[in-house]
């Protein structure tokens, strides 16, 4: 059914629980599924040997003197301490498990169906807890995905961020690699605008005739207002079929007619309107917002490509 | 330029350090020995050190050791000789970044450095990237028989590491919400197998036997085997959103009780509900059963 069995050999469980004849069972149960096992009488003392190594999971009693299950689940969180709690329930102890779960407890088994269910939920939590250690991935089975970015006006932070897009380009097998390397200069080249034109209100003029002032001015910018304050927002979706970037900006807006055609071979000398014209032929869908201040690109999969046109 | 820590105890070798170093456009410290390094790095942090590996007063891998505990982000590069190769390896293991072999220095140890330093420089780049993550979505479809849903879980649980959503117990407890939230859909939706019968062949003491022996067979079946579990998962700074959603005709009333009585707990029937519900803020069915939302917030 699931796909949660594997359990690595040397697991330690610390096992909390009053009653030694419970307490004996339980041993011999976890040791039989192969943990090492710690036994404490109380949370009391089950809070002292979580100051000491981890162990990879904590299954208590509930209802125990000195320290009781709930106050230990408490302690355990209210300390910070990184370890999954499992609770062992009985009759008549609902209401605190219920309390207990909400405080932090990671999971329970009813005591009288221990020997069915103990090793199923102890399988569940670890597997869901750092202490199993490698996982399995499910990349095929992941149709879609994205992520969203906020970010200064720093374009020290478009490398690591086109680098980032990249490789989820060549996760999913959406283009070749010299497309990677084109869709990567479109990105570039869309942040930069965003920054330096959207944000930072920079005209390109500046840049083509006097390029040190233009730099210095960017510099200014970037700790004056209103341009300080702004943001670009990257909105990213991925899939098999193609890849949308969105990227806007703060700024008041452009109008992308002005940059002039960018099938003109004479454009492509203008520094002004050089990363559209790179930007509208490296990416197969480009649009902009009525206000200019946000560019939509789509890179569609070469397989998702010939299938349309067929 | 790059400023590059050099622990070197012989005297002529430093000065051919330096000289290859210098030449490249680097800036340089010279230390004879580990512990002059260690000092030298609390003073200023280099961008590199390159260290020899046979000093007085804390060897080279002994320097490697140190610097990775207490400053991990600077890269060591070793300079090997003949008779050093066993520590070498050790250095290498635990924590240096590279070597270059000292009869090789003038030809190979510029360039090394210069790839160590372009590795380091991306890693840190991308560190600084991680801060300005503000959301991730996954959205998986997943097979009737046998789907991998704790992969699922642990790329949830990745995500919420890679936005600082809740500590380690945090992402635990979303996790075992998500798992067993998908878990009941596929029992009592994909499976369409009610509460009652599920009850009676858990009650049979046959250790699960026939319980699982029932789902097996029926996730082998059609029209269930054809049934597919679709997982929405969007991620935010603030929040964590699970859509779960089947193919089957849904989850009746009973399938989808949330335990209202604590007692439910002592029972085979709903126990997932009452964690799940434990676990996240909100637990919200669409009208005809084929999908439940669920919220868990975080900080403010």
């Amino acid at each position: 059914m699931s796909d949660g069995g594997r359990m690595p050999s040397r697991l330690r469980a610390l096992v909390v629980e009053d009653s030694p004849t419970q307490a004996i069972l339980l041993r011999q149960r976890l040791a039989r599924s192969g943990f090492e096992v710690q036994m404490a009488p109380n949370g009391r003392e089950a809070l002292s040997f979580l100051e000491g190594p981890l162990p990879s999971v904590v299954l208590t009693d509930l209802d125990m003197p000195e320290m009781d299950g709930l106050e230990l689940v408490k302690q355990i969180r209210r300390r910070g301490v990184a370890v999954p709690v499992i609770l062992m329930t009985a009759l008549g102890s609902e209401e605190i498990a219920v309390k207990a779960l909400q405080a932090g407890a990671s999971s329970y088994v009813p005591k009288r169906n221990l020997e069915r269910d103990l090793a199923r939920t102890m399988e569940q939590v670890l597997a869901l807890s750092r202490a199993n250690g490698g996982r399995v991935t499910a990349p095929h089975l992941l149709q879609e995905s994205g992520c969203h970015y906020l970010l200064p006006n720093d374009t020290g932070l478009i490398p690591p961020l086109v680098r980032r897009l990249q490789q989820s380009l060549e996760r999913l097998g959406v283009c070749d690699p010299a497309d990677m390397t084109r869709v990567g200069m479109a990105l570039r080249e869309s942040l930069m605008n965003a920054i330096e034109h959207g944000n930072l209100e920079m005209s390109s003029t500046l840049r083509e005739e006097r390029e040190d002032e233009y730099y210095a001015l960017v510099k200014t910018r970037r700790q004056e207002e209103p341009y300080r304050n702004r943001h670009v927002r990257v909105q990213v979706r991925e899939s098999k079929q193609g890849v949308t970037y969105i990227v806007a900006d703060d700024g008041p807006g452009f109008d992308p007619t002005e940059c002039g055609d960018p099938t003109d071979p004479a454009n492509l000398e203008r520094v002004s309107g050089r990363g559209l014209l790179l930007i509208r032929a490296f990416m197969d869908e480009v649009s902009f917002n009525s206000r200019g201040n946000e560019i939509t690109m789509v890179k569609k999969a070469v397989a998702a490509d010939q299938a349309a046109s067929t | 330029m790059a400023k590059i820590l050099v622990a070197e105890d012989s005297p002529t070798q430093a000065v051919v350090i330096r000289g290859l170093l210098t030449g490249a456009g680097f800036e340089v410290e010279m230390v004879h020995n580990g512990v002059e390094a260690l000092a030298a790095i609390q003073q200023a942090a280099p961008a590199a050190v390159l260290t020899d590996l046979d000093m007085p007063q804390m060897n080279g891998l002994d320097l490697v050791v140190a610097v990775r505990q207490k400053h991990p982000q600077i890269p060591v590069i070793l300079m090997t000789a003949f008779g050093s190769e066993e520590i070498a390896v050790q250095a290498l293991q635990n924590g240096a970044a590279s070597y270059v072999p000292k009869k090789n220095l003038s030809q190979d140890l510029v360039h090394t450095l210069e790839d160590v330093l372009e590795v380091a420089r991306a890693h840190r780049e991308d560190s600084q990237l991680a801060d300005y993550l503000t959301g991730l979505d996954y959205r998986f479809e997943l097979p009737g028989a046998a789907p991998p849903v704790s992969a699922v879980v642990a790329t949830m649980q990745e995500g919420m590491g890679s936005l600082n959503l809740g500590d380690d117990i945090d992402r635990i407890r979303v996790g075992v919400a998500l798992d067993t939230a998908i878990h009941n859909f596929l029992i009592y939706g994909n499976l369409e197998l009610t509460p009652e019968q599920l009850q009676d062949a858990y009650n049979l003491s046959d250790g699960g036997e026939s319980y699982f022996r029932m789902l097996n067979d029926r996730s082998r079946q059609a029209p269930y085997c054809d049934r597919r579990i679709r997982v929405t998962i969007h991620l935010s700074n603030r929040s964590v959103e699970c859509i779960v959603g089947q193919d089957g005709p849904g989850l009746d009333e009973r399938a989808r009780a949330q335990p209202a009585d604590p007692r439910e707990l002592e029972g085979g029937r709903a126990r997932g509900w009452l964690l799940v519900k434990s676990f996240m803020d909100e637990m919200k069915f669409n009208d005809v059963g084929t999908e439940v939302i669920l919220t868990r917030r975080f900080g403010g």
